[in-house]
């Protein structure tokens, strides 16, 4: 337990731009020590906070209202591999890359794989209803896990879900997922295992416009082909990362698409020669093929180190994680263009292509208070954008402290209050992780936001 | 048995109009519930009307069952009350389709047939299994229906975006979104799934959906014993082999589904179905390993089926459990979620039970985990046997640690039998939330687990 | 690495910073770290503890916390820093490319010029840092001690008596450097001739305790280096790297040493400087960061590392000319954290080993996580080393590999512990010992 004022400054911030002070940091062991302290938190009346690795990009560890963190990096075990039901039962604390490594052995691994996977935990993946690029064909966290162990906010230990597929009754399991730690802390994961497929290919198509590589996408689709991962870089984004990670990214391109097939070797074999049919007809200048494990993974170094390349040349950067329909790519980044020269501000993209989830990176230093909240206002642009656009606020990282009063651009007040009283039968006092999520009280002026009409003319 | 009054189906009448509201006794019985039967029933055409019914229904505490195309109506246990039925198959129309963004939004009421048309335009598929002719998208998603494609894509979790719904007491809301992937606000979508129409009338649906396979093939292998057709599936998950339908079917449900137009599956052999798909390279290669791995087992036959008969064993298998619980009229049919290690001994343990039972039965193993068991008992007077067997059934999952649930029995057997297992550490959690959505309790009344 | 500075009105004043004097870790060297996360899991003490203040970000933040006069630089700030094993897996890690090596060397020689720490503790750092390792004569005396201690009964008294366990020293003991009976210093000055066809000329970097206790190391790479055609000169005038200084905040001496190195290694015009032991490797190629850009030692050091090789990165590059007998052996390899991470050098000694006939090659789950040696962090903290330890002992046995192959002399006192402590029976060789063991043609 950390309580020292010292102690409590490492506590204050996650993996994104948000900030607060806890009151003290619990290192629970075991279930038993969660309920305790649940049950002390309480009694002393304090907010609760579960926090895996603090890797998250919304604020969700954050505690916005001070109390007790519950810190799971000691609740790190893998309880149990089930290999020949392709099952593994974890303690929240698991790093998402480690159970993967832990199942190599029997030819399985586990799925989502966030670009944080090094050192992010199951249980944040859980709470946060994690991606990663490969989800694209495999179905984001809340399809990958079959079944949880809470502790309610009032201490009560239940189990919702199992380890069959199908349990009678509410998806609860379904519901928690992705509830960010607003409605139970997670102590006990049952995850679905996959079999690694037998091969895989990796291609690199280099572009020199973007309305190409976004048509490629959705030709690609057309053809029956779900790429395991489709991801898209521009320009800029390119440039930054190569100079770090030497993958042969072109310097002089619009936009590559990294790709990826899995599956039975004749399935990528036709899969991998059709997408770059398709990339050559909607002019790519280059396609490559990743040629053996190495440069694979080089690639996909240059994929999921590129928020870390782009740290390089700027003390801080603000990652922001709209969804729009992914034909209405160009478009939208058109508009990120025109919002970039308003708030004076360099903005990097980074897209999910195969499923229209946008990561821009608004380059800011954090040492100029202007410059922040340039930034986040620029940020908030963007995320009315991609609802305008048909879109949605967040595809991964989760509404947390960061969003939450922009949810009234989505949701009816009527929405919401649906959505506070489904939290209040989990979390009836709000102890559990408070300020997330939702909008904070009415009547403050930001919240009186109208839900956006969107292209197609229709209410979100 | 419904407790309205004749001036509350006047107001009723009010709400949509007179050309859509039925309150003529023969018009009502088809949409009966276990018996039960409604005072009315009204044609909505719009989520606004719906609400206005709903807030009415609070208001006088009547009892509330939307229907859509009455396939799945069984499921469930009788309704406490039930005064008015929501029809919804008046809101059938595709609201959004753009194939290129992989995203289908549409009303409640479109069937899924109508729905699949629609798709095949684009060669796009939602990858439910082929439901009977009237089955409406809304209701196939209340009753979690899935269908043989489960084994590759999953089921309405895994594609189903976002809902629009309006609550018990007639509130307006939605969840999810419209794009393919979301983490915005809590997901309660996910509850509708299932739920049997108690939380909400759903009144929008956005689907992602797939891209038809450029080819497909289908394999039916024949094992004489059910252990070697398990052990055959067995080695198919743990080999590279990637098919999108893995179902088993018994000598029984072989006999039954060639009766309705699979008469290839000669009667007495355990059916194993696998399906791939892909160009030719990748057929030809799920044809070959899968033919090695018969012949080690000793399968058999190994048929290789054409288009024909592929669309027909597909629409068998999807509609299984409504094939089989209308061969008597005293059937049941169980669905039973158990682990792929677990599967040969519950089969064995089943058998004992059905076998000591002395009632016929049909069983499909669906994708590799969910064994659907069907018993038709020939004739009503083995009635009191089906439901001894039912109740042994139950006992036995639940001591094998499997989640089961009787989908589909006579409506006079769940005065006698719970058809949901009873709730479990998480049962207050689905009361609270019941009475989030429905406080008044006018959505399906009882017809959940645990009496909700 | 692009600088990134702030206008002047943005940095942090001296009325603020915890940090006082020169040898400060650098706003421009944190400013990279975006907190993103990434090294938690590699950093040995954070997958010990799971706290985030000994966590390479914790520590990051820490540093930046202390700049900004937030925390003052006292005991949690110390200790954190202290537990820090400076292993360098965070760098491996990192996406933003933190020089965080830098950043906690900055913070330490901070700590050694603004924290008073226990007498006890000064005396002792005093004592090794700045009258013993600067100075080979006294280590030869200390090591004659030393000897005197393992060899005759002493010590197999100490243990079998239990009195080292009643002191807690048991384990200490284990990790004490075996002292070799002949001393390395002799062989200072001397130049080995190539055999046959001289490819390169080449400078030996012999280190300190290196001398004292690990002279076959020392003879095993004349003899490997040789073979293959370099002639070997040990150059006089050479002393302690000052590795083990500069990580322990005493820059002031490890600036010395530099440049005493300096000039006993560069006028030499060797086609290449060799260490064997990668700490010392990594800290000589780092040397010109211990120098303002306007002192004339920047600029040699520059120049020195540049000829700056490990021995493995150097035999890889030049390739293996002397025939290799066949070596009947089943090896793994632990990745020395300041070959793998420091130098960023990992598969130059894979592909020698690999290079032998007969040896089979099997990769250690986590064989770049420190084993816990870390310079003197064995004696600092003791317990912690001795955890670590345990866990890399467990996945070194479950290769299954009868030998465990490294490339440092810190690593390999460690392993050699480890494998007694634990009973893994394995043994512990540099990987210019298998190479020279392949040249003679031991199984």
């Amino acid at each position: 337990m950390l309580s020292k004022p010292d102690d409590l400054l490492l506590y204050e911030y996650d993996g994104s731009v948000e900030q607060a002070h806890p009151d003290v940091i619990v290192f629970p062991g075991r279930k038993e020590h969660v309920v305790e302290i649940v049950k002390l938190a309480n009694r002393y009346e304090l907010p609760i906070v579960g926090r895996g690795a603090g890797t998250g990009l919304s604020g969700g560890a954050i505690a916005r209202a001070g109390g007790v963190v519950l810190a799971f990096s000691r609740m790190n075990h893998i309880l149990e591999v089930d290999s020949e039901n392709q099952i593994a039962v974890v303690e929240p604390g698991v790093v998402n890359l480690d159970l993967s490594r832990a199942v190599e052995k029997y030819g399985l691994y586990f799925a989502p794989d966030p670009s944080s996977q090094k050192s992010c935990t199951i249980g944040g993946n859980v709470s946060e209803n994690s991606g990663g690029p490969h989800t694209l064909a495999y179905g984001v966290t809340s399809s990958h896990v079959t079944g949880l162990e809470l502790v309610m906010p009032d201490g009560k230990v239940v189990r919702v879900g199992g380890r069959t597929a199908e349990v009678p009754g509410y998806d609860l399991t379904g519901l928690v997922i992705g509830s960010e730690g607003t409605f139970a802390l997670v102590t006990e994961i049952i995850a679905k295992l996959l079999r690694v497929p037998e091969d895989v290919r990796t291609l690199l198509a280099i572009y020199d416009s973007l309305e190409d590589a976004t048509d490629s996408v959705v030709d690609i689709t057309a053809r029956g082909i779900i790429p395991a991962a489709c991801e898209m870089l521009d320009g800029w984004t390119l440039r930054a990362v190569e100079s770090y990670v030497h993958a042969g990214f072109p310097l002089d391109s619009a936009a590559v698409l990294l790709m990826e097939v899995e599956g039975v070797r004749e399935t990528v074999e036709a899969e991998a020669s059709d997408i770059v049919e398709v990339c050559r007809a909607h002019r790519a200048r280059e396609v490559r093929r990743a040629r053996d494990n190495r440069e694979r993974a080089l690639l996909w170094k240059g994929r999921k180190e590129a928020f870390g390349a782009v740290g390089r040349v700027s003390p801080s950067y603000y990652v922001l994680d709209g969804v729009i329909p992914r034909t209405k790519l160009t478009p939208t980044l058109l508009r990120i263009e025109e919002i970039s020269t308003k708030y004076a501000l360099v903005i990097g993209n980074i897209f999910h292509a195969g499923d229209g989830n946008l990561h821009p990176l608004i380059l800011f230093d954090h040492r100029d208070p202007d410059q922040f909240h340039r930034a986040r206002a620029a940020g908030t642009a963007i995320m009315q954008l991609c609802i305008e656009m048909g879109g949605t606020l967040t595809g991964e990282h989760g509404v947390g402290m960061e969003k939450n009063e922009l949810m009234p651009l989505m949701f009816t007040e009527a929405d919401l209050e649906l959505m506070r009283k489904v939290r209040a039968a989990f979390n009836p006092v709000g102890r559990l992780n408070p300020g997330k999520v939702l909008p904070l009280g009415k009547g403050c002026g930001e919240t009186r936001l109208q839900p956006l009409p969107t292209s197609v003319g229709e209410r979100p | 048995m419904s407790h309205a009054t004749v001036s509350v189906a006047e107001r009723l009448a009010d709400l949509v109009g007179p050309s859509r509201i039925l309150t003529d006794a023969t018009a009502i019985t088809t949409y009966e519930v276990d018996g039960c039967r409604p005072c009315a029933v009204l044609l909505p055409n719009s989520a606004a009307e719906i609400a206005e019914i709903l807030r009415f229904a609070s208001a006088e505490h009547l009892a509330v069952i939307p229907v859509g195309g009455k396939t799945h109506l069984h499921i469930g246990m009788p309704p406490h009350r039930y005064d008015v039925a929501i029809d919804i198959c008046g809101m059938n129309r595709v609201l959004a389709y753009e194939p290129r963004d992989l995203t289908l939004a549409v009303e409640p009421g479109i069937t899924y047939s109508d729905i699949d048309r629609r798709l095949q335009e684009n060669r796009q598929f939602l990858p439910l299994g082929a439901a009977g002719k009237s089955a409406t998208i809304a209701g196939m998603v209340a009753a979690a229906a899935d269908g043989p494609l489960r084994y590759a894509y999953g089921t309405c979790k895994d594609f189903l975006l976002g809902l629009e719904f309006v609550t018990g007491e007639g509130i307006v809301s939605k969840s999810g979104g419209s794009v393919v992937k979301n983490v915005t606000g809590y997901e309660l979508h996910k509850l509708f799934i299932g739920s049997l129409g108690t939380l909400g009338v759903i009144t929008r649906l956005n689907f992602r959906t797939f891209p038809l396979p450029l080819a497909r093939q289908m394999f039916v292998i024949s094992f004489e014993r059910h252990s070697d057709a398990i052990v055959f599936c067995r080695q198919i998950v743990n080999s590279h082999l990637q098919p999108k339908i893995l179902d088993v079917i018994d000598p029984g449900a072989a006999a039954l589904l060639a009766d309705r137009g699979a008469g290839f599956l000669n009667r007495q052999s355990w059916f194993v179905i696998v399906q791939a798909s892909g160009q030719e390279p990748v057929l030809k290669r799920h044809r070959q390993d899968l033919a090695s791995l018969a012949a080690t087992l000793g399968a058999r036959e190994f048929l290789t089926l054409d288009e024909t008969q592929r669309d027909q064993l597909f629409a068998c298998l999807s509609q299984f459990s409504a094939i089989a619980f209308e061969t008597t009229s005293v059937a049941a049919v169980l669905r039973i979620a158990a682990l792929p290690g677990a599967l040969t001994e519950i089969v064995e343990k089943v058998r004992k039970v059905t076998d000591q039972h002395e009632l016929a039965c049909a069983a499909l193993i669906r994708a590799h985990r969910i064994l659907y068991l069907a018993l038709m008992p020939e004739d009503a007077r083995l009635y009191p046997k089906l439901v001894s067997c039912c109740r042994e059934l139950m006992q036995l999952c639940l001591s094998s640690g499997a989640a089961a649930m009787i989908e589909r029995c006579p409506a006079k057997m769940k005065a006698i039998l719970d058809v949901w297992p009873s709730p479990g550490s998480e049962f207050e959690i689905a009361r609270r939330l019941k009475g989030v959505f429905d406080p008044h309790s006018v959505l399906s009344p009882g017809r959940f687990r645990g009496n909700i | 690495m692009p600088a990134i500075s702030a206008p002047e009105s943005m940095r942090v004043t001296d009325r603020q910073t915890g940090f006082r004097g020169p040898d400060r870790p650098e706003e421009t060297d944190y400013l990279h770290c975006i907190h993103c996360g990434l090294c938690l899991n590699h950093c040995p003490t954070y997958r010990l503890w799971g706290l985030e203040a000994d966590s390479p970000r914790g520590r990051i933040r820490q540093i930046v916390l202390v700049d900004e006069g937030r925390l003052p630089l006292g005991d949690s700030f110390v200790r954190h820093i202290d537990q820090c094993l400076d292993c360098r897996a965070c760098e491996t890690a990192c996406p933003a490319g933190v020089e965080y090596g830098k950043l906690v060397e900055a913070a330490r020689t901070q700590i050694e010029q603004n924290y008073r720490r226990p007498l006890s503790s000064r005396i002792a750092r005093n004592v090794v840092y700045r009258h013993l390792l600067p100075h080979p004569r006294r280590i030869a005396v200390v090591a004659r001690l030393a000897r005197l201690y393992q060899s005759s009964g002493l010590r197999t008294v100490a243990r079998a008596s239990g009195l080292l366990r009643l002191f807690g020293l048991a384990d200490r003991d284990k990790l004490m450097p075996q002292i070799d009976k002949i001393f390395f210093f002799p062989q200072v000055g001397k130049t080995f001739p190539a055999a046959g066809k001289r490819r390169a000329r080449v400078a030996l970097f012999a280190g300190c305790i290196s001398q004292v206790s690990f002279v076959a190391l020392h003879e095993a790479t004349i003899r490997v280096l040789t073979a293959n055609g370099c002639e070997v000169v040990v150059p006089e005038g050479q002393l302690c790297c000052g590795a083990l200084a500069a990580h322990a905040g005493v820059r002031d001496v490890a600036r010395k040493l530099a440049r005493v190195n300096i000039d006993a290694f560069l006028p030499g015009d060797f086609d290449a400087v060799i260490t064997n032991a990668a700490g010392c490797g990594s800290t000589l190629k780092e040397y010109d960061q211990l120098f303002s850009k306007d002192d004339p030692a920047h600029e040699k050091a520059s120049q020195l590392q540049q000829r700056m090789r490990d021995v493995t990165e150097f035999l890889d590059a030049i390739g293996v000319t002397a025939p290799l007998q066949e070596l009947r052996m089943r090896v793994t390899y632990q990745d020395s954290c300041h070959l793998a991470h420091g130098q960023k050098i990992r598969e130059a000694p894979r592909r020698l080993i690999r290079a032998i006939p007969g040896v089979e090659l099997v990769e250690m789950p986590w064989s770049d996580n420190c084993c816990g040696s870390a310079g003197v962090y064995n004696v600092t903290q003791t317990q912690t080393s001795l955890e670590l330890l345990g866990e890399k002992m467990r996945y070194a046995r479950q290769t299954g590999a009868p030998s465990i192959v490294t490339s440092n002399p810190g690593c390999m006192l460690q392993l050699r512990a480890g494998a007694e402590i634990h009973k893994t029976g394995q043994e512990v060789l540099h990987v210019v010992e298998l190479l020279d063991r392949a040249l003679k043609g031991n199984s």
